[in-house]
């Protein structure tokens, strides 16, 4: 299945329900990780996606690169859709194009495999290289990761946090995708780290025109990094749109409660009287909402706020529905 | 809301043996090492830090910085072998030369401990009611029914509005933030004059975090409770305290009020986090970036710890190793060129504004 559009991913219908058995229990246990969701990414975009624990971003992310199955839905990356169920051949290629980057450096590598090998592994399972060929290629990865081709030696286990978060980029490069999802990868670094890795992203993004979706409970991180930003909550997409747009005047109270919440200077410190409830139907969010009136019982669809903004509220109701067609905007 | 007091006379009570303005804790040239491959490796370095009563100072600095290590010497809770000199002084008294017994009476109710991952520090087998009962009990005396009251009436200032399905459960049952506020409760059950919160809303979701700061806040105002928040989130820090300590390699590197840390830090190394940080406002061209990684304690010498990552280390940097000095009225640093690099250190964290 080819798709004519230039876009670097397009994600339709997504959906991830997680069917949990309890014996003796007609109560339904499903977690609905990640509800209905499409989006597109564009080539050399940087689409940020915020939200709370819980809010299915990281069954999200684990999807997008294939390790994960989705319930229903579908993922095209560079105009390839990956088929359902994907053989071994497609998710090898599928895996060429797009490439991950974990939150905890420490246990997605093995602390004991050298350096080298790591970056030689996925060479061999991608390309046809000679050794040599493939050790060239390592010691370029390394150079471009900031390490130096030196450490090609070294071992996981002798790397600070910083360098492991940069061997792992390496790694992710190494396929030589378009994509690439980075899941909370800079949220364990200490800030002077952190400020590295993210300059570091940043340039190798410019370099090679890498198209990223950057994972992030981080606020702060996806305002720096991201050209567009997604807002989810309980799996659903709740908010979408330039970052400058969203941080600087939110269309969904949701996105403007998590904005308020991020620490800041003259922040008024006053506990919300009640956490409120989880809604099953209508809009998921209506419980702990402020605005929140007779009509969020039903679920609101996404709304059109503007050219480039979308929000799942019934307070922007005066704009238009978008559309199916149009939502995967 | 405030907080109601079970026990008002003790707790309002001036502390014994404390001439009026001492501060609560006084922390002088504190050293502390840990045993680490069977030798005794420095983690903190005369450390100095003072709490008046009712002040909520932050610990602010990157892992290895020994932040922890310092709160945790306060308090004893320090591993097998590890050794403290200086004065650690709460409440006029030294906890450095006290007895176990004695830490333990200032641990079960003068200084609370909140801690980050509530998870690891509660008995996932007991109630919450036996969590937050078992000070009262032991230590106030209190019967099974009366500390069970105190629970209920803690953990409803404490915004919970059904505390007694929360009595009944156990830790696997609720949510990180709850947890959080059963961990706080538990720490005020016994009436501390202080407590030490170590990086207790860091596992947090955003709201969650805020929630936790205002309740925070609101202890610190309605009973003069004093705060140590040890955090590596200098926003964090800023909203929260009145006073921050930013700490490297184990050292203190300066001491100033909050607001000033991100107007005029007094220290590069507290410039360099302001300025690595990415802002909420807006996106800057690049982050400012510090050369190198954190170094701890025991892999400094003589001179000032943080100069290899320093844009404005001389000479002079390697000769002696800093001490905190006032720069000007309620601000210490242990740079010591921070007298000259004051408007570098300022503009460079204004970059862009």
């Amino acid at each position: 299945m080819t798709d004519p559009t230039n876009d670097a991913v397009r994600v339709q219908g997504l959906s991830k329900t997680f069917h949990a058995r309890r014996k003796r229990s007609a109560q339904n246990n499903d977690v609905h990780a990640v509800r209905d969701i499409s989006l597109t990414v564009g080539q050399a975009e940087c689409l940020g996606i915020a939200g709370e624990s819980g809010s299915g971003k990281s069954t999200l992310a684990r999807m997008l690169v294939g390790l994960e199955v989705p319930s229903s839905g579908t993922i095209t990356v560079n105009g390839e859709t990956l088929p359902e169920p994907p053989k071994a051949a497609d998710r090898k290629r599928h895996a060429r194009r797009i490439q991950m980057v974990f939150q905890d450096p420490y246990s997605s590598l093995d602390p004991r495999q050298p350096v080298g090998l790591v970056l030689d592994e996925v060479q061999r399972v991608h390309f046809d290289r000679s050794q040599a060929e493939r050790t060239a290629r390592t010691a370029e990865l390394l150079e471009a990761v900031g390490l130096g081709a030196s450490y090609a030696t070294a071992v996981p286990r002798s790397l600070s946090g910083g360098q492991r978060q940069r061997l792992a980029i390496a790694r992710a490069l190494a396929a030589e995708p378009s994509v690439i999802v980075l899941d909370e990868a800079v949220s364990a670094l200490d800030v002077s780290i952190q400020a590295q890795i993210l300059n570091l992203l940043s340039d190798l993004r410019a370099e090679l025109a890498l198209t990223y979706i950057f994972i992030s409970h981080d606020l702060a991180v996806i305002r720096q990094v991201a050209d567009r930003v997604l807002v989810l909550y309980r799996g659903q997409l709740m908010e979408q749109g330039p970052v400058e747009q969203v941080f600087h005047a939110a269309a969904h109270p949701y996105s403007q409660l998590l904005l308020d919440s991020v620490p800041h200077q003259g922040m008024s410190l006053t506990q919300r009287p009640d956490r409120g409830f989880l809604a099953e139907d209508g809009c998921l969010f209506r419980g702990r909402c402020g605005h929140a009136h007779d009509r969020c019982a039903e679920e609101p669809p996404l709304f059109l706020v503007s050219e480039t903004v979308r929000s799942r509220c019934w307070l922007v109701a005066s704009t238009p529905p978008v559309g199916r067609s149009e939502g995967e905007l | 809301m405030t907080i109601p007091s079970a026990l008002p006379a003790s707790a309002s009570a001036p502390p014994t043996g404390l001439p009026p303005g001492a501060p609560v804790l006084d922390i002088q040239d504190l050293t502390t090492s840990l045993l680490i491959g069977g030798a005794l490796q420095p983690i903190v370095r005369e450390m100095r830090l003072t709490i008046q009563a009712g002040e909520v100072v932050g610990l602010v600095g990157e892992s290895g910085s020994g932040k922890s290590v310092t709160a945790r010497s306060i308090i004893g809770l320090l591993p097998p072998g590890a050794r403290s000199t200086g004065q650690v002084h709460f409440l006029g008294n030294n906890t450095l030369t006290m007895t176990r017994r004695e830490l333990r009476k200032v641990r079960s109710d003068q200084i609370g401990m909140i801690f980050q991952d509530p998870r690891a520090h509660i008995d996932p087998l007991w109630t919450i009611e036996d969590y937050i009962g078992e000070g009262l009990r032991l230590h106030k005396g209190m019967t099974k029914q009366q500390a069970r009251e105190r629970s209920a009436t803690l953990l409803h200032s404490l915004g919970i509005g059904e505390a007694d399905r929360v009595l009944g459960s156990y830790p696997g049952q609720l949510s990180g933030g709850m947890l959080q506020r059963v961990m706080i409760a538990g720490a005020l059950s016994c009436e501390p004059k202080m407590i030490i919160a170590d990086e207790a809303t860091t596992a947090l979701d955003v709201t969650v975090q805020s929630d936790i700061l205002a309740i925070l806040r609101d202890l610190q105002e309605s009973r003069g409770l004093s705060l140590l928040f040890i955090t590596h989130d200098l926003a964090l820090a800023s909203v929260l305290c009145d006073k921050v300590v930013v700490m490297y390699a184990g050292r203190p590197m300066a001491v100033q009020s909050a607001a000033d840390l991100f107007d005029a830090p007094a220290h590069p190394y507290a410039a360099a986090l302001v300025g690595a940080r990415p802002r909420l406002d807006r996106r800057v061209e690049r982050l400012q970036v510090v050369p190198g990684r954190p170094a701890s304690a025991r892999e400094t010498t003589t001179g000032c710890p943080f100069r290899e990552r320093c844009s404005y280390a001389v000479a002079d940097c390697e000769q002696m190793t800093p001490a905190l000095y006032q720069l000007e009225p309620g601000t210490l640093t242990a740079c010591i060129r921070a007298d000259q690099l004051r408007d570098q250190m300022k503009q460079s964290v204004h970059l862009g504004d």
